[in-house]
């Protein structure tokens, strides 16, 4: 086992230890069969449509939260509790302090939001649907989302603490999502003079990622709380699927969080 | 800049943290040889902790520091060194035995001394225990064992009780070589065990 693996390890035995992270995991769950339950109430495609629709709000706002809670005391709580300076002065450096809290958290959120998908997914296998593969597409576009807003806490929490740095997380996830929204009423000619604004905004900001799924289920206002209808002027946006440029936009947005990760602890005092 | 055979080697060192109107430590010179011990004494709020967080590379500091031969940071000198903080919650969410464990994987040939430091500190029969069960003994004795784990070449002990286990370690270290710096603001029996002292006074050394 490497250096790094071993203290990557190390937290994850501490966040799976935690009875807030046990708590949301087991509610998240529960919530994915109750979505299940949901959907056996209806028929067809509506049923379908129903399982999705769930899948989607738990997905993504359960794991934003999760996400948030994450990223927020990544560093900050280590940094002032002793641990970092444990480790520190134990032999490793702050890069793999870094390396070990953010890769952690990355593995843990990956692992929760499987485990959430797993269960959707017996869902539908039960309902006689078979596998959904528009929601396992969906599924690893709303992780690529949640990690852009947990580095982003988690390169706050360098320098703050732990609820400035879910703000900012949260904020930098709502950018993310404005920037793809408007970039589509652009595309439509809905913004009219702010086009140069919008088009900057879309090609210098973290974006999400928009699964086919999701993009289907809004352009029939059928998402609910995950993707409601955007609407500017009384037009309605239709927001398309992302393409495999930004997917690799968001892993780039993703790189640079963590070497900010990185930068914010470089010259921090660790206790 | 170490002399040869020298492991820790300051000289006018000044350490002040993001903010601070004064710097916690200011113009503390030192020199540390291998076997040799150094009691860092002082009130509380003298600069002993901030003076070996420094040369640990733990906080910023001015100054000339090098540490096993190597400057404060330096990769050359890292897995050499044994640390054991003060408080209470710098293991926190581990069991002891992952505790030390964690430090041992990251000292050359550390792995499989895990259970020597255990037993060593006095914590063989708590080494699946969770952190937070301990008491202040047993968080003293954890710090004790995470310094020692992996006999590193220097040994720094950070308010550590004066238990048996503790000067015990002191001597074996420097028996075998190490040299041995501790802060402490109560030292007891820690001063003849060390050898050397020297006293903070508004981080000043007197």
């Amino acid at each position: 086992m490497t250096r790094l693996a071993g203290l990557v390890l190390a937290q994850l035995r501490r966040l799976s230890r935690r009875h807030w992270i046990q708590v949301g995991v087991a509610a998240g769950i529960a919530l994915a069969v109750v979505a299940v339950a949901v959907a056996a109430t209806h028929e067809g495609s509506v049923r379908e449509d129903s399982l999705r629709r769930g899948a989607a709000a738990l997905l993504l706002l359960g794991g934003l939260s999760l996400a948030l809670g994450l990223g927020s005391a990544a560093l900050n709580l280590d940094a002032q509790s002793g641990h970092f300076g444990m480790l520190r002065g134990g032999g490793a450096s702050r890069p793999e302090l870094v390396a070990g809290a953010v890769a952690s958290r990355v593995a843990l959120l990956a692992a929760v939001v499987a485990a959430w998908a797993v269960v959707l997914q017996a869902g539908s296998l039960v309902l006689g649907m078979g596998l959904d593969g528009p929601l396992a597409v969906h599924t690893l576009a709303v992780l690529l989302g949640l990690l852009i807003a947990m580095l982003a806490a988690a390169a706050a929490s360098s320098i703050v603490g732990p609820v400035a740095a879910g703000i900012f997380g949260g904020a930098i996830y709502v950018v993310a999502q404005a920037a793809v929204n408007l970039k589509a009423a652009a595309d439509q000619g809905l913004i009219g003079t702010a086009d140069v604004g919008v088009r900057i905004l879309y090609y210098v900001a973290p974006r999400t990622v928009t699964s086919p799924m999701i993009a289907d289920l809004q352009l029939r206002n059928e998402a609910g709380p995950a993707a409601p209808r955007v609407e500017i002027n009384d037009n309605t946006v239709i927001v398309p699927a992302a393409g495999w440029d930004t997917v690799g936009w968001t892993i780039a947005w993703c790189v640079l969080l963590g070497l900010l990760c990185a930068a914010g602890l470089r010259r921090r005092p660790l206790n | 800049m170490s002399g040869s055979g020298t492991v820790v080697e300051a000289e006018d060192v000044e350490v002040r943290y993001h903010g601070g109107p004064e710097p916690a430590v200011r113009g503390v010179s030192l020199t540390l040889a291998p076997g040799e011990g150094l009691l860092v004494s002082g009130s509380a709020g003298s600069g002993k902790t901030s003076l070996l967080r420094g040369l640990l590379g733990l906080v910023e500091h001015r100054g000339r520091a090098a540490v096993l031969g190597a400057p404060v940071g330096d990769p050359a000198a890292r897995g050499r060194i044994g640390y054991g903080p003060q408080g209470e919650r710098f293991a926190s969410g581990l069991r002891v035995r992952e505790a030390v464990a964690a430090l041992a994987a990251l000292r050359p040939g550390g792995r499989g001394a895990t259970d020597d430091a255990l037993a060593r500190a006095g914590l063989s029969y708590v080494g699946y225990w969770r952190t937070s069960r301990l008491d202040a003994e047993g968080s003293r004795r954890l710090s004790l064992a995470l310094a020692i784990v992996g006999d590193p070449d220097l040994v720094v002990l950070d308010d550590p009780w004066v238990l048996s286990d503790t000067l015990r370690e002191i001597a074996a270290a420097r028996a075998r070589g190490a040299a041995v710096l501790v802060a402490a603001q109560r030292p007891g029996g820690l001063g003849p065990a060390l050898g050397r002292r020297m006293t903070l006074v508004d981080g000043v050394a007197r």
